[in-house]
């Protein structure tokens, strides 16, 4: 569905500034129906790669490629009726704050030139979809955070894309509604089959939707996969401290201060070794549930002092390289 | 000291101030708006960079601007005379508060538009809208309550520039309080003028805001 072909992308702001290089030798393809995820700390390249997909930027060498259309090739007008088919979400919604609700959700169809009934019809339906029917009237000054981003769905949802761009479209707003809007962006991709490519900085983002990733850092993607394969198996630094994050995360906020290690290992070795842990005195082994099914491995933070930790981390590393300490001291 | 007043001449040199403030004010509108719009849009990184139209516009309204206005009533006024008729005073007063007026308010214009938010724009272009579109169904309307307040600001010095051109040959409140007044020793016609034009100015402020806070809806 979406091909990025030998990307370079460099942005000469001055005329004697050095140019910047915001993406290197990007080779992507997205899958129809596929949720895509693209991870990468602040400024390795994220947003220049999406805005290259609905051609926002036009890149400096290269090939972008949209539903077999070649996106870097089109004429302006060409460019235009293609960006009806790909929406778009912001972090900061983007919202016209001079337009109610039901207005904001209509103007793609008025650029796109839909009749006024039509637009009646399909404003009401998709107001329905995101769950805003009774706020239609409303402005986005009157809107909490997730609503605004349910009107930004609604509203890059109009002219029915294939494809639905997220630019960080969660990084704004708290935890419970990051997974309301990520509920609401899956059924979508369930109900309609459409495209997803989302990008964010944050792992847990991944792991809720996507079902393949790619890791940015220096305008590069150094390291792309099946979602579960990253998080049981992280290659680069850079993805192990993506993983590490998520890990860390998941825990008791009131555990916090106890210091010891995350360690990640395989469900066999874990429990060939599980009552070699249990007889360590002065070690507290705690099974950090819901970050991976057992087939993939399973994480643990051992705790207690720190002779007996790094005892037990050696235990557990054994003969299996697979084991790998995530976080904390060693 | 009211006795003296001839209200006939009051109500005929209200009625003129009226119709010059009304016709510049509309015409400075008219003029300001588009230029203060190229000012923004014609700009590096913005939807139709075009750096030579930018740097003419630019200098063509701060030429104007520098200009002290009762020098551009000096010099316009027989050219506007001319033009429209030496008969209709009022309105070949209107030429020279114009051409004060537009580049003023094209500046106000060119901020109020640099302020609406890039992301939105960008959120526009990424439906598909054409440039015109991004001017008309974004920056427009979400520039509104800026515009206004900018009109309102221009059209209160309005009130106050066309009591001069008024003077050398508009008419109006200034012109009967300088002719009636000052130059008759007549106080009663000179506080009357004084004070419909305080009360000219108090109407649009308070008119002005009061539209600009009822299209604000952030
Ligand atoms: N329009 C631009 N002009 C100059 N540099 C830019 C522009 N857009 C992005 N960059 C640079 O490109 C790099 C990548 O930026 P970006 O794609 O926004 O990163 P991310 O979204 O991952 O934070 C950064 O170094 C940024 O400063
Ligand atoms: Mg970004």
């Amino acid at each position: 569905m979406i091909h990025l072909k030998d990307i370079n992308k460099t942005f000469q702001s001055n005329r004697d500034t050095e140019p910047v290089t915001a993406l290197s030798d990007v080779n992507l393809h997205i899958e129809p129906g596929e949720i895509y995820g693209i991870i990468g700390r602040s400024g390795a390249g994220k947003s220049t790669l999406l805005r290259l997909v609905n051609g926002l930027e036009t890149p400096t060498s290269g090939e972008v490629w949209v539903g077999g259309r070649e996106i870097s090739q089109m004429k302006e007008r060409e460019l235009r009726t293609a960006r009806q088919k790909i929406g778009m979400i912001f972090q900061h919604f983007n919202l016209l704050w001079s337009r109610t609700v039901w207005d904001n959700v209509a103007f793609p169809l008025e650029v796109a030139g839909k009749s006024k009934a039509e637009i009646k019809r399909k404003v009401g339906g998709l107001l329905d979809r995101v769950g805003l029917s009774e706020r239609a009237g409303s402005y986005p000054s009157q809107l909490s955070g997730g609503q605004k981003q349910r009107v930004g769905i609604a509203r890059a949802l109009a002219n029915e894309p294939d494809v639905l761009l997220c630019d960080e479209a969660t990084s704004a707003v708290d935890p419970e509604t990051t997974s309301s809007i990520l509920q609401l962006l899956r059924e979508i991709n369930r109900d309609t089959g459409i495209t997803l490519l989302l990008i964010t900085h944050e792992m847990s983002v991944v792991e809720a939707v996507c079902q393949r990733v790619a890791v940015m850092e220096w305008g590069r993607i150094i390291e792309t996969g099946d979602v579960q394969e990253i998080f049981r198996n992280p290659r680069h630094s850079i993805t192990k401290q993506f993983v590490k994050q998520t890990l860390l995360e998941s825990e008791d906020g009131d555990r916090k201060d106890d210091e010891g290690v995350v360690v990640h290992c395989s469900l066999s070795v874990f429990t060939e070794k599980w009552s070699q842990l249990e007889s360590q005195k002065g070690l507290s082994v705690h099974v950090l549930e819901g970050e991976l099914s057992s087939t993939d491995g399973i994480a643990l933070r051992l705790a207690g002092r720190r002779e007996e930790v790094e005892k037990a981390v050696g235990i557990l590393k054994g003969e299996d390289a697979g084991t790998e300490v995530m976080a904390g001291v060693q | 000291m009211f006795s003296e007043v001839n209200w006939d001449l009051i109500w005929e040199a209200t009625g003129q101030t009226i119709y010059m403030v009304g016709i510049s004010t509309l015409f400075t509108a008219l003029i300001g708006i588009p230029l203060g719009i190229l000012l923004v849009i014609t700009d590096r990184g913005r939807i139709w960079p075009q750096p030579w139209l930018q740097r003419i516009v630019g200098t063509v309204v701060n030429l104007f601007r520098a200009v002290p206005f009762i020098v551009l009533v000096l010099f316009l006024f027989p050219v506007s005379e001319f033009l429209v008729g030496s008969t209709l005073g009022a309105t070949a007063a209107t030429v020279p508060l114009i051409a004060g007026a537009a580049p003023f308010y094209a500046r106000m214009v060119e901020t109020a538009i640099r302020e609406v938010d890039k992301g939105v724009v960008e959120a526009a272009q990424s439906m598909g809208t054409t440039r015109f579109q991004v001017v008309t169904k974004v920056l427009l309307p979400e520039s509104t309550p800026a515009l206004v307040s900018g009109l309102t600001v221009t059209c209160v010095t309005l009130v106050s520039f066309s009591a001069m051109a008024g003077v050398v040959g508009g008419g109006g409140l200034g012109d009967a309080a300088y002719r009636y007044g000052f130059q008759s020793f007549n106080q009663g016609m000179l506080y009357v003028c004084g004070i419909l034009l305080v009360i000219m100015v108090q109407i649009v402020q308070w008119f002005g805001d009061w539209i600009a806070r009822r299209l604000d809806k952030r």
